[in-house]
């Protein structure tokens, strides 16, 4: 039990039981009591309407009112005989015997259903839920070309059920929590025992059970209180969908962090240069992959600083381009009334409000959106004279980067407000500006630790064990990368032991050389 | 105190961006100057000096593995003398430290954003120094991590991208200046690389001090290599005679660049290389005079020293930009005797002897 509560012990007799209850649960008509006999005993079951699987509770009764011999059970003691029914009769995988009133009635309102019987001082709580849920379908955020297409959904049990079906490793322990004082709602810690930092484990729990509030809901929630900084604009925890993310994570010695009705997993110790890495490229050739990063780090510096380049360079250094270009750049911004910076805050912000309109708008008028985007602001506006084409053109590239990079949502955000710090030093102090913004920048990052890990690593400070950044400008093929991150995993860092492929098979038995040697 | 230690090869990273952020700025042209094409040469003599530098900082600081400089002098020369001693150390970092930033607050005035105060340069790097050394040693030393791999790589493009305008024969010929006269001029070169130095003030907070010699030798060699690539990038595309007028040589060296009709005049890398180099090193000194202070005075902790010795810093950097071409002769006549043959190598040397005539080490708990 989360929170220390008052303990009231089930009585022997239903009648004040039900009372209890009925009171508890007075003004609710999404609670169903039902009432029965057992031979001459009589029984109450108590559940919430819908969150019950309807099959189950039917095979119960059936179970119960016809299958159990009531001459048999007159031979029990009244007070056991429903442990006895427990053990023989309930055709369940999971139930639980219950002492406290309070918790019984906690087990109700937590998808469960529950038993009681008369003279018996305990109650049974039977799992049989079944919360309404969609499908599993494959994840919108963090899509892939290539991988598994499962994405996590709102029930917590089919979210550890798929992280234990790819991961049947008898040390991956899961705990569970209550949290919310309100919601009750279950909180469930996974980690693999002997690859996580005990430290670290012990941590998450004391961090995770000092959350006191009324209501959790989603890992956001969980996040925001237990993560290491109070006020922090970069993520310290992932978040994430996708289920071979987490077990990839938790192989690396993290934990992992699930919420019953939150369709993502949070996992931490988190370091920054995972935020940029798609779960897309452990499932595509290495050098692809490197290709494809050096790419995305690419995006990441003109979605960043592209804007604040376009301004510092034409408000500052205008030396610094080639003759020719200037040319065109000072011929485009002729007819523009307005300086660069202006210009360039001017657009940005339409553009903006173009993207957040497009998250918003119902999609059947999202159409709409485009047009206006494309047509309006993009065409016209040049045409008007109001922005110069080339700025319409960086600011597409600096968009389109930002996708691009984005292979984790919350990074997208950070890089639009990124942009606009960026853009307002440039106009300040030119290139110079952009440069103190990317220090202060730095030295925020460098200061940051998650869970005891700095969050530059391995790169600042960079890891004494060599090999510890084969996963990170590019990735290596598995074979290559023979150790877990050593400044996060606790112990058993050898990860992999096969040896590198080879076409090595002995001496050569092709088919040519045997048509040679029916020639002769 | 919350710091955390550093490791070996953070060491030598910071090093090697404290050597060489300030020596492009006007050294080149001092050394290229009074030797002429042999300036090589010079440096070389030079990475002599800065080995000995280093030499004797490792072996004063083997000898008191928990203390800084600033905190071991007293030790060695008794209180009294020691404390006054620490003091001066302390002035030497801040006005240093204050001469670095107005090197580079002349150079952003005269070469990139002509009509800016140098005040406001002075301002925000200050602020962001502060920033960074408040949260810590370790967090500027990371910072430090990555940056030096851009500057290394904006170095060697700068260095190599002017191909096109290379004659070797401008080195020729070899061995014109006496050696009287290159070992002078290595005194100038040698007391930016002398600047090694301020490892004694960064030895405690190294996890462990093994290797430190042969690492700092190879930071302050390595340096050297650079800057000898620098000079002969310089005397091959300029010749001996211009580069000794330039007032920043290597900014213009970077202007001639125009490779592929897409590199075109790339005082962008010069650029970063020094707002990166310089914003390190101004943390290390900014680290150094807290340090040193806190330790004069015998305080516990050096933050809440900060702020103050920052705004001390503003008004001596800005003091130090008022007259550049006095700084200039700052630099040429004052500054070998002010750094390399008093604060860098002779008294640390004193020190260090003293230490060895007394038996001082420090005392095992």
């Amino acid at each position: 039990m989360p929170y220390p509560h008052e303990f009231l012990e089930i009585s022997p007799n239903l009648a004040e039981n039900e009372k209890f209850l009925r009171q508890s649960f007075e003004k609710t008509t999404d609670i169903v009591f039902r009432e029965f006999y057992l031979g001459e005993n009589r029984c109450l079951a108590v559940w919430v309407d819908g969150l019950i699987n309807n099959r189950v509770s039917h095979d119960l009764f059936r179970a119960l009112m016809l299958d159990v011999n009531p001459d048999r059970l007159k031979q029990i003691p009244a007070n056991e005989r429903l442990d006895y029914v427990n053990k023989h009769h309930l055709p369940f995988y999971a139930t639980l015997r219950v002492v406290d009133m309070i918790e019984l009635r906690r087990w109700v309102l937590m998808h469960k259903l529950i038993l009681l019987m008369d003279g018996s001082p305990i109650g049974l709580v039977l799992d049989a839920e079944a919360t309404p849920m969609r499908g599993i379908t494959e994840p919108t955020l963090e899509s892939v070309v290539y991988g598994p297409r499962d994405a996590f959904v709102e029930s917590l049990r089919i979210n550890t059920a798929l992280i234990r079906a790819r991961l049947g490793d008898v040390k991956l322990k899961s705990e569970n929590f209550i949290l919310g004082r309100r919601s009750n709602t279950l909180v469930t810690l996974m980690y693999v025992e002997d690859l996580a930092r005990p430290d670290v484990i012990e941590e998450v729990r004391n961090r995770m059970k000092r959350i006191d509030t009324d209501a959790i809901w989603d890992v956001y929630q969980i996040k925001e209180c237990i993560h290491d900084q109070r006020w922090t604009l970069f993520p310290m925890m992932k978040q994430t969908e996708r289920p071979d993310k987490v077990v990839a994570d938790l192989l690396e010695g993290r934990f992992a962090i699930l919420v019953d009705g939150s369709p993502q997993a949070l996992t931490a110790p988190s370091i920054l240069v995972e935020f940029f890495q798609s779960a897309e490229d452990y499932y595509e050739n290495p050098i692809i992959t490197a290709g494809l990063r050096i790419l995305r780090y690419l995006s990441l510096l003109i979605a960043c600083t592209g804007l604040g380049f376009y301004v510092a360079v034409t408000t500052f250094h205008q030396e610094m381009l080639p003759i020719p270009l200037i040319f065109s750049v000072a011929g485009a911004r002729e007819t523009v009334p307005f300086p660069a910076f202006f210009e360039a805050l001017l657009l940005m912000v339409v553009f903006e409000l173009l993207v957040e309109a497009g998250i918003r708008l119902p999609r059947v008028v999202g159409g709409a959106v485009n047009i206006v985007g494309a047509l309006i602001i993009g065409q016209a506006s040049v045409q008007a004279g109001l922005v110069s084409p080339i700025l319409v053109i960086v600011i597409a590239a600096t968009a389109i980067s930002n996708f691009a990079v984005s292979v984790n949502y919350q990074v997208a955000n950070i890089l639009r407000l990124l942009r606009i710090l960026f853009l307002i030093f440039a106009a300040l102090l030119g290139l110079y500006g952009m440069s103190l913004v990317l220090l202060a920048l730095l030295v925020r990052l460098a200061s940051l630790k998650s869970f005891g890990v700095p969050y530059l690593a391995p790169l600042a400070p960079a890891s004494p064990i060599p090999g510890e950044t084969k996963d990170v400008f590019y990735r290596l093929p598995k074979w290559h990368i023979k150790s877990r991150p050593h400044f996060i995993a606790g112990s058993d860092l050898i990860r992999d032991n096969t040896q590198p492929p080879s076409s090595d098979m002995g001496p050569e038995t092709s088919a040519d050389a045997d048509e040679g040697g029916g020639n002769k | 105190m919350g710091d955390g230690k550093i490791s070996q090869r953070q060491l030598a990273f910071l090093f090697f961006t404290i050597l060489i952020g300030t020596m492009f700025f006007h050294n080149p042209q001092i050394v290229v100057g009074t030797t002429g094409q042999d300036g090589w040469i010079a440096y070389l003599i030079a990475s002599f000096w800065g080995i000995l530098v280093a030499l004797v900082m490792v072996a004063l600081g083997q000898r008191f593995p928990d203390q800084t400089l600033t905190g071991y002098i007293p030790n060695i020369l008794g209180k009294p003398l020691g404390k006054i001693l620490s003091l001066l150390y302390t002035i030497w970092f801040l006005f240093i430290g204050g001469g670095v930033l107005a090197q580079f607050a002349n150079f952003m005035n005269t070469t990139i954003m002509a009509s800016t105060p140098k005040m406001v340069f002075i301002i925000t790097f200050v602020a962001i120094a502060y920033y960074a050394v408040n949260l810590g040693l370790e967090t500027f030393v990371r910072v430090n991590e990555l940056l030096l791999w851009v500057i290394v790589i904006a170095i060697i493009l700068v260095v190599t991208l002017p191909y096109e305008l290379m004659d070797l024969r401008r080195m020729l010929p070899v061995g014109q200046m006496s050696i009287g006269k290159l070992v002078a001029t290595s005194l100038i070169a040698g007391s930016w690389r002398g600047e090694v130095m301020l490892v004694g003030m960064f030895l405690p907070a190294l996890v462990t001090l093994k290797n430190t010699t042969r690492n700092m030798i190879w930071t302050v060699f390595l340096v050297g290599v650079f800057m000898i690539a620098v000079e002969i990038s310089l005397v091959t595309v300029f010749g001996a005679q211009i580069v000794g007028d330039l007032e920043v040589p290597v900014f213009n060296l970077a202007r001639m660049i125009s490779t592929a009709r897409v590199l075109d005049r790339v005082e962008a890398l010069v650029l970063i290389i020094w707002v990166f180099a310089t914003f390190i090193k101004i943390c290390a000194f900014l680290y150094c005079t807290a340090r040193a202070t806190a330790d004069t005075v015998g305080f516990q902790d050096y933050r809440f020293l900060l702020l103050p010795l920052s705004l001390l810093f503003t008004a001596i950097a800005y003091n130090q930009t008022v007259d550049p071409a006095k700084f200039v002769d700052f630099l040429l006549f004052t500054w070998p005797g002010y750094g390399l043959l008093s604060f860098e190598l002779v008294i640390p040397l004193f020190l260090l002897i003293v230490a060895l005539w007394r038996g001082k080490r420090e005392k095992k708990v």
